[in-house]
């Protein structure tokens, strides 16, 4: 009978799927995290599966991650003290007395993967394309403290006046818009790296944007890795570059990229004995992962905020009062403490206190939740929308990361009992939702910010007109002038205040629901690690990591 | 005048009604069924039931209680209520897609069987080629093309009817789900119906009808799909496991149900997520869902050994 066939069919499946992860788990009795340890492997979880691993393509932390062990910068980070800065591809720098002209001195022994050396041409040629108006590159404004490199992105002008000269081959001199006095800082970043010019040209050109250069065999690079295997999905590993110059200090042989989505499965894979370092710990799980192992539970605080973009290109979120309403309703305190268990402060701001800067109180922060909702209702009423009638349905989009489900599920409901509305929740993979967002293509998303660098303006520089990141539709030709102000002034005090001034503008209109400032919560083997430290940036040298066996 | 004493003839329905209610697995098996679909469908009529979209923050994952017979979830509801619900959806879409499945499959093998020669060729070279295709890729894509105008449809019904999104919202949604799984599913019972219909278009009794010079229609309705009822009663009851089975990978990956709605899919989805800190949010839908199932295998067994019991014995 073909139902038995069918069932048999069914069966024999079931028991293959059963038996491989028996084998898998039972292989010689030994774990995996043992047996790359013997390695000296570095077992990492990260997230999700890398867009892309071209520095001027990747937007998201997990391809950053990946990037930062393939390339170098100009600078980079101290292992053990956090926020110092250490010599990179440059031997050394110096500046004027008002730190808007920097010149840098490179390493003569740099050498790419294939064995060319790293020139200043390299730099030149990675910001430029960076910047190219035709690139359409998505992080352009991390480059737009250089002279003219704003007006260059938007055409305006061209490269020729754009602050960036080539003295010699090893020798790049950088002309700010402004007094940047931290700009070895910035450089951390990954698309401050340099990319190879000769390769990137032998591949399609500098406007390529379907450029083959960074597939795995066909990679060139000047970090202290390469990439090695890449299973969709699976894994992606890279091993030491032998042409790295500081190939002797490498503290590891190699690290493997686990891309896991589901913090439940990460967090199980690693009790499995299947990671040496986790992504993230749910915060349903934060409690038994601490009473299964208090030394590797890990708390760190982070630089790094959870909020909703708007879509204020659509009705009817192009209506201020709509937004705020939707903000106010939302119980933050409710949601930090059950939902998300405290590994978070509420937030009704955006840029997370810290590197100086404090946020001024926004009006709604000394209401209390009652005063909010009341406040809520009577603005949508105003809208048009009292009670919630005649309320479109709105989409709610979010990854497939059960924290954002499950909160986005509360506010939902919180949505729909203090205001009458209703959203519908629509979860997807990681790419597609990072593509709806980018095309804007959605009404409310589920976002997160984490700083690039330690200083305020990598969160309000975010809602600038056009920014490849604001996603929202939302321009305000105040706050652009308060961030040319900021740039401009070279008193610190007077940047932070027309920072706050900026963001104070933003936060009045509303284009994003701040949440809260969340907590890195994760699991880090205190057997097998050594040498890690806790970031704000979440940004620790991965070549810096001791793997025990 | 006496009246004659007839000997009542047995048909063939009444002994295999008799056969199965003989049959005391498939017996329990069809009572467990009637009463899982009064939990779902009637009693939450009744407000004992909480409302399985409730949260409270203030009662999160509690443990059984009189109040809480199954305990709370993640975020406070109550989750016997969601899995009455839940309920609800999964057994609605094995209903619904397996009927919408077995019209078309009827039909295809019929027409197939029926005219046979290239036609029939032609009409199952297509199914070969379908069977070729992964099933659960095609129900994707499938049931992501009719989203939009499932959504359409929703739209529609509540300014026509004017009822709450609430109550039509969690069902209409599912359509596209229905669709794709029921449109995807009838190839097997097209096959068999095929096989089938050859069979009986060989017989006596068919030939007299034809040369009463009956239309090709009422053949087709009147004396041979009848006949073949049997064996699509069993077929059914095997395939809708199968189809809730489906429904559930969807919701697995997110193609299914919307949150904060539930079907059982989802339900284990999320108590496997969180095993380790909650086990009855796995355990109670996988519970509800695995006697289902199970009943549904039992009756569909009871089912073929009644009507045909000849094939009881291989």
């Amino acid at each position: 009978m073909i139902d038995v066939l069918c069932m048999i069919r069914r069966l024999s499946t079931i028991m293959t799927v059963l038996s491989s992860i028996l084998l898998y788990s039972c292989g010689d009795g030994e774990t995996s995290a043992q047996h790359f340890a013997n390695k000296r492997i570095l077992l990492i979880g990260n997230n999700s599966e890398p867009q892309s691993l071209d520095p001027h393509k990747a937007t998201a932390v997990a391809d950053g991650k990946i990037i930062s062990t393939l390339l170098e910068g100009l600078v980079r980070p101290h292992p053990q003290r956090d926020g110092e800065i250490l010599p990179g591809v440059a031997k050394d720098w110096q500046h004027d007395e008002t730190a808007k002209e920097w010149t840098f001195r490179l390493r003569k022994e740099a050498r790419w993967s294939d064995g060319r050396p790293v020139t200043a041409h390299d730099f030149a040629y990675a910001y430029q394309r960076l910047l190219h108006p035709q690139f359409g590159g998505k992080y352009a404004e991390m480059l737009y403290p250089i002279l003219g490199a704003e007006e260059y992105n938007k055409g305006q002008t061209p490269w020729e006046n754009v602050g960036v000269k080539v003295i010699n081959d090893h020798t790049l001199k950088l002309t700010l818009k402004g007094p940047t006095p931290h700009l070895p800082q910035l450089m951390l970043h990954f698309t401050w790296y340099p990319i190879p010019r000769h390769h990137v040209e032998a591949n399609g050109g500098m406007l390529d944007r379907r450029s083959k250069w960074t597939q795995q065999n066909n990679w060139v690079g000047n970090g202290a890795y390469i990439p090695h295997q890449h299973q969709f999905n699976n894994y992606l590993s890279v091993i030491p570059n032998p042409r790295y110059h500081r190939r002797n200090e490498l503290k590891n042989n190699g690290i493997r990229f686990l891309p896991i989505v589901n913090g439940y499965t990460e967090t199980r894979m690693y009790f499995g004995g299947k990671l040496h370092i986790t992504n993230n710990v749910p915060p349903e799980m934060i409690s038994y992962a601490k009473t299964r192992t208090h030394e590797d539970f890990c708390r760190d605080p982070y630089y790094c905020t959870i909020f909703y973009r708007l879509n204020t290109t659509r009705a009817p979120l192009n209506d201020a009062r709509v937004r705020e309403a939707l903000s106010l309703a939302i119980d933050r305190e409710a949601l930090v403490q059950k939902v998300v268990r405290n590994a978070g402060i509420p937030a009704y701001g955006f840029t997370p206190p810290g590197a100086g800067y404090t946020q001024a109180p926004t009006p709604s922060a000394t209401l209390n939740q009652q005063q909010r909702n009341e406040k809520a209702k009577q603005l949508l009423a105003d809208a048009g929308y009292a009670g919630g009638a005649g309320f479109p349905t709105l989409e709610l989009m979010t990854t497939s990361r059960d924290v954002q489900r499950i909160m986005a599920e509360t506010i939902q409901a919180m949505w729909a009992d203090t205001l009458g509305i209703h959203v519908e929740i629509r979860s997807c993979e990681w790419t597609a939702y990072k593509a709806a967002q980018q095309s804007m293509n959605y009404d409310i998303s589920s976002s997160s910010w984490s700083g690039d660098y330690l200083d305020p303006a990598t969160f309000v520089e975010l809602w600038r007109t056009g920014g490849g990141n604001n996603n929202t539709g939302w321009s305000n030709e105040q706050f652009d002038a308060q961030l040319t102000s900021a740039t401009a002034t070279g008193n610190t005090q007077q940047r932070l205040q027309h920072l706050q001034n900026a963001e104070q503008i933003m936060l009045r209109e509303h284009p994003i629901i701040p949440l809260y400032y969340s907590e890195r919560t994760y699991l880090r083997s205190s057997r097998h690690v050594r040498g890690w430290q806790p970031r704000l940036l979440d940004n620790f040298p991965l070549d810096a990591v001791e793997i025990k066996p | 005048m006496k009246t004659p004493q007839y000997q009542q003839g047995n048909s063939l329905w009444k002994d295999a009604q008799k056969r199965l209610f003989r049959n005391k697995a498939a017996m329990m098996a069809l009572y467990f069924l009637i009463a899982m679909f009064v939990a779902c469908f009637v009693l939450p009529l009744f407000p004992i039931i909480d409302n399985p979209n409730t949260t409270n923050l203030d009662n999160i994952a509690a443990p059984c209680s009189m109040q809480h017979p199954f305990g709370t979830d993640q975020l406070g509801r109550d989750l016997l209520a969601r899995v009455l619900y839940g309920g609800r959806i999964s057994l609605l879409v094995g209903l619904v897609a397996t009927i919408v499945a077995l019209v078309i499959g009827l039909i295809y093998g019929l027409i197939s069987g029926y005219i046979g020669g290239r036609t029939d060729a032609l009409m199952m070279r297509t199914v070969d080629v379908l069977f070729a295709l992964p099933f659960i890729v095609l129900v994707i894509v499938f049931s992501l093309s009719i989203e939009q105008p499932s959504r359409e449809l929703t739209e529609w019904v509540i300014s026509t009817t004017g009822w709450s999104r609430e109550s039509v919202a969690p069902i209409l949604g599912l359509v596209p789900l229905f669709i794709a799984i029921g449109a995807l599913g009838w190839l097997t019972l097209a096959r068999i119906v095929r096989t089938q219909t050859q069979e009986i278009k060989s017989q006596e009794y068919i030939q007299a009808a034809r040369s009463l010079g009956l239309s090709h229609i009422r053949i087709l309705f009147r004396h041979i799909a009848p006949n073949l009822m049997g064996t699509v009663v069993v077929y059914t009851t095997l395939a809708v496991p199968g189809i809730m089975l489906t429904e559930s990978t969807l919701s697995f990956i997110g193609l299914g149900v919307k949150a904060p709605n539930s079907s059982w899919g989802t339900l284990i989805k999320e108590g496997a997520d969180r095993m380790e800190v909650t086990p009855e949010l796995l355990l109670f839908p996988t519970l509800f869902f695995c006697l289902t199932l199970l009943a549904l295998n039992f009756l569909g067994d009871g089912l073929r050994d009644a009507i045909d019991p000849k094939s009881a014995k291989d």
